[in-house]
């Protein structure tokens, strides 16, 4: 009562006073003070993309356009976008994610980022991209450096950096639910919710997805005869179902405008199938695995433009197997048993300065810690070697870095990028990552780009301490790794890569086109092998290239962007004695970097809320690395379309429609593992915002 | 003194008795009303520092030239004023609608001006009144837009209820400039997340127009990381936003819009009218290089922009 009494007599006071002053109707109008209020730097030195004829190295960026018009549901397949990328499938639910190929099923020379927080996880030094507690509509944006970039991204770039950006809080509020379903077993279901408010914002999203990965195979591949060697192996053996419950959190906090602190944390439960129905020591079976982050990050901005950010994140991946056991031709249900819990911290300290109108210099410090506690139980110890059944082991190793970059205007058509990172490792060795590029703006469209840089991949974990939970034979059983408790490769240095390259890029606004051109030639020495129960130093390869990205503007609602990459590598693999299976290519590191490679995307958007897209990839033939003969990929072509329409009422509700054909012709063509046959696939999702 | 002494020898003693004491003190009166300098009553919305740098700079202009400055309170006139200066919203909007001295409002938007002569008590208002405004012309906005960014074609303008602009003048400068206008409303319906993603899909780039609903500290995150996100530039109002992320903007400073009310106060002296209401003569140019150069666009620099844009204001008929 009292409340409503004052509430009136502050309209009755209103109504008198605005019959002596100002119109009460002008109270909502902007102040003046708000023409000279200060501000936040909300887009600050480290939230900027640096723009492509800037940076020091080639990168392709795929933006949240590119994500919807591809059609893809699974991150790991945007990388086709890339030009140069292998991705492959070791199963439905095991992608490979490579640049130019040369790689095992354990992909690992590739930095790996997502929101600065490194997703490459021990004891492989691999990426699980189905354990990855976010979903790609999560993502704002990928930056691909093509190209060694430790200076600024940090440990294992020797091949590139892919660094995954997540939408902010404050980028998009609302909510919005999706439901996919689709061939081979796609059902996906996904809630986003997100608030936007003065200093704090949230963005949640809890998702499932699924999918019965590559179907069963009732003939051969590629043409292949049911009697060559291996073929019968590659039938009905795609056991890889694939199931994800994922949630993730990202919250900011700005409780000023020279703070703001930003929280995230995620968790993915994985259930994978894996296995091969002709292994005795890997039979079909599921992989169970947890993962989980924490993910801190505080932004101090200094006076003058510059910035201090403290990030700190955990990542936790447990993963277990109970695997059955082909014994005497006979399945024994369980006899193996694992369990690999990896959990890496980290924590960095990083300051930008501002030295004058043309020079920004990036320095910064980092304490890595990685520990695996495995755990093997395996009647098959005690029955083949006549050993305890059980191994555990736990290993922690320590990596420590210091890094800085520099980023000189020299003139203002003249850009000099420098810097280093100095990387120690577990094994105590200290190595020093450079790298120096220099971009000459020739025209106000026009960027020349010379650089060179050179980086260090630390070995895995696995790697130096070699899984010899089966002491003397050089496979481990299941798909997990547990790792030797002692180093028995001791002597095992850092892998080393030098690349030069001369990059080209060039906007014709005037018929909406841009080209991005790189060559290069990288050297890769004292590359890492396995050697019987050891890894060795003993790999050296060369390779030279080139790629090229020309994005073209149709008209107002429609683009085009046609990617291609061209590869040439040689290596001391035959001189190793390691077999190419491929006749037309001796080198088995050669063999299996795609000569060529491909994409092009076509996106248009029509008047009334309707979007088409068409999507095409191809790869010439190739021999995987470490794959017998009857896993050769011979070229592959691959056309997707998407199909969409939104549907806008009146209210806030807002509704989408798309549908996704991939592999639109059926052009049959077969992954890492040939029984993996890429079929054509349908799905169809319906959304709503609100 | 010395006139009435010439006086007294032309006149005998009674008479120059009677005519000494009225000279003396008409020549006391006339003193007082010429020899008393002009005084201009200052009134600030409050005194936090943009008030407090144009109090100063006009200060400084005035006393140079003899005129005296008193300050007085929010919502009260000034007795013995001869013309107010009324500085921000909250003092126009304080000040009683029936006054009869003549007043230059300072920062104020012409919206919100004309609406207070539309609600003036005071008759000859339209004589008694006048002001700078503190947005610069749609002339000025659209010409520097051109300037600055002159591939853009198509302009995104958000607006709401609480808009402040005139958009149809806007739309008409923009339009003799061979630019098309994508106007997007946020309301009931159009929450302002959609309404920023419908104006960027249509647009080349956001331009952005004085709304406290749209634009404001609460705001300012979701609608630079959803912009720059675009690949769009922004064109603000403010230094403020340009700092937090705009592309670019021109404005006036405090300082700036001091010196043009003290050039109408002294105009006003000399010829005893107020001149009309005004936009801000003099300007400022802001550009953010890093996120220009980040959105991949080629701007000219502030200094560049600012001598052009003075150039081609001059140049014009």
């Amino acid at each position: 009562m009292r409340g409503s009494m004052s509430v009136r007599n502050y309209f009755v006071a209103m109504g008198i006073l605005s019959g002596l002053h100002a119109p009460a109707v002008l109270a909502a109008a902007t102040e003046d003070v708000d023409f000279f209020q200060e501000m936040p730097v909300v887009l600050s030195a480290s939230r900027l993309n640096q723009p492509l004829d800037e940076a020091p190295n080639a990168m392709t960026v795929i933006d949240r356009k590119m994500i919807v018009a591809s059609g893809f549901r699974t991150i790991p397949d945007l990388f086709k976008l890339v030009p140069g990328m292998y991705v492959s499938y070791y199963g439905g639910g095991k992608a490979i994610v490579s640049y130019h190929g040369a790689t095992d099923q354990y992909s690992r020379r590739m930095q790996v980022l997502i929101d600065g927080r490194s997703v490459y996880m021990p004891p492989a030094s691999t990426v699980d991209w189905a354990d990855l507690p976010i979903t790609l509509d999560d993502i704002e944006r990928i930056e691909v450096i093509r190209g060694p970039a430790a200076a600024s991204h940090g440990a294992n770039s020797t091949q590139g950096v892919i660094s995954i950006t997540t939408r902010s809080a404050y980028s998009n509020g609302g909510n919005s639910v999706s439901y996919t379903r689709g061939s081979d077993g796609v059902n996906d279901v996904a809630l986003h919710a997100g608030q936007i408010g003065e200093k704090m914002a949230y963005r949640m999203t809890v998702a499932y997805n699924a999918d019965t990965g590559y179907a069963d195979l009732l003939a051969p591949p590629n043409g292949m005869p049911l009697n060559q060697p291996g073929a019968s192996a590659l039938l009905l053996n795609s056991y890889d179902n694939n199931q994800s419950r994922v949630l993730n959190y990202r919250g900011e906090y700005h409780p000023n405008d020279s703070n703001s602190v930003e929280m995230q944390f995620g968790f993915n439960h994985n259930v994978q199938g894996v296995g091969f129905t002709d292994s005795s020591y890997n039979q079909p079976h599921n992989l169970l695995a947890n993962a989980s982050f924490v993910n801190l990050g505080w932004l101090h901005q200094l006076e003058g433009g510059s910035e201090l950010a403290l990030h700190y994140y955990h990542s936790q991946l447990n993963q277990h197997e109970n695997s059955p056991y082909l014994l005497g031709g006979l399945r024994a249900p369980d006899l193996i048993a694992q369990a690999v819990d990896s959990a890496r911290d980290e924590i960095e300290l990083q300051h930008t300065l501002e030295l004058g109108d043309v020079n920004r210099l990036v320095y910064g410090a980092g304490i890595q810690t990685n520990n695996v506690a495995a755990k093997q139980y395996a009647q098959a110890r005690t029955l083949l070697l006549g050993l305890p059944p059980t191994y555990e082991s736990n290993t922690k190793n320590e990596k420590y870095r210091v890094l800085a970059h520099d980023e000189w205007r020299i003139t203002p058509v003249l850009l000099l990028n420098t810097g280093g990172m100095l990387e120690k490792d577990e094994l105590g060795k200290n190595s020093f990552s450079p790298r120096v590029a220099l971009n000459f703006h020739a025209t106000q469209y026009q960027t020349l780009r010379v650089g060179t840089s050179v980086a260090y991949r630390t070995p895995a974990m696995a790697e130096a301490r070699f899984p010899e939970a089966m002491p003397g034979v050089p496979f481990s059983p299941g798909v997990l790794m547990v790792p030797s408790n002692a180093i028995n490769s001791p002597g095992l240095r850092p892998e080393k890569m030098v690349s030069r390259e001369i990059g080209y890029l060039a906007n014709f606004p005037a018929y909406g086109s841009a080209l991005d051109v790189r060559l290069y030639s990288d050297r890769l020495t004292d590359g890492i092998l396995p050697a019987g129960t050891q890894f060795t130093n003993k790999l050296s390869a060369d390779s030279r290239g080139a790629e090229v990205t020309w994005k073209q503007v149709i008209s107002e609602n429609s683009d085009l962007t046609l990617n291609l990459a061209h590869a040439w590598a040689t290596s001391n693999a035959q001189a190793l004695g390691i077999a190419s299976l491929t006749p037309s290519n001796r080198d088995a590191y050669g063999a299996s970097i795609p000569r060529d490679s491909g994409s092009a995307q076509y996106d248009s958007r029509w008047g009334v809320g309707y979007a088409f897209s068409a999507n095409y990839y191809f790869q010439t033939g190739m021999q995987p690395f470490d794959r017998p003969v009857q896993d050769y990929q011979p070229v592959q072509h691959r056309t997707d379309i998407r199909l969409a329409k939104t549907i806008t009422s009146g209210t806030h509700l807002k509704g989408d429609i798309a549908l996704v054909v991939q592999n639109l012709f059926d052009q049959r063509y077969t992954e890492y593992i040939a029984n993996n046959v890429h079929t054509r696939r349908g799905n169809i999702t319906l959304g709503l915002h609100w | 003194m010395m006139q009435s002494n010439i006086n007294s020898r032309l006149f005998n003693l009674r008479k120059l008795r009677f005519c000494g004491l009225g000279i003396l003190l008409l020549s006391c009166i006339s003193s007082v009303v010429y020899a008393a300098p002009f005084t201009v009553g200052v009134v600030l919305s409050d005194q936090s520092q943009t008030y407090q740098t144009i109090s100063e700079t006009i200060g400084k202009e005035l006393t140079a030239a003899n005129i005296k400055l008193i300050s007085g309170k929010v919502g009260e006139e000034i007795p013995g004023a001869n013309l107010l200066l009324v500085v921000g919203t909250k003092a126009a909007d304080a000040l009683p609608v029936a006054t009869n001295q003549p007043v230059i409002y300072l920062l104020l938007q012409r919206k919100h001006y004309e609406t207070l002569l539309a609600h003036s008590k005071q008759p000859k208002a339209v004589d008694l009144r006048s002001a700078v405004f503190i947005e610069q012309s749609p002339e000025r906005q659209i010409t520097f837009l051109k300037l600055a960014l002159p591939q853009a074609k198509n302009i995104g303008i958000l607006h709401s209820a609480h808009t402040t602009s005139n958009l149809d003048v806007l739309r008409s400068a923009a339009q003799a400039h061979g630019l098309m206008t994508n106007l997007v409303e946020v309301n009931e319906q159009r929450t302002l997340s959609d309404a920023l993603n419908e104006v960027l899909d249509g647009s080349d780039i956001l331009f952005a127009v004085p709304d406290s609903s749209i634009y404001s500290s609460v705001t300012v995150r979701n609608l630079m990381f959803s912009t720059y996100r675009s690949g769009k530039p922004l064109i603000a109002y403010s230094a403020g936003y340009v700092k937090a992320g705009a592309s670019a903007a021109v404005f006036s400073t405090p300082s700036q819009f001091a010196v043009q009310a003290a050039d109408m106060v002294r105009e006003y002296v000399r010829t005893g009218n107020l001149p009309a209401a005004q936009y801000p003569k003099l300007f400022d140019v802001a550009v953010n290089e890093d996120v220009v150069r980040s959105l991949g666009l080629s701007i000219r620099s502030a200094n560049v922009l600012q001598t052009e844009l003075e150039r081609i204001e001059r140049n014009k008929p």
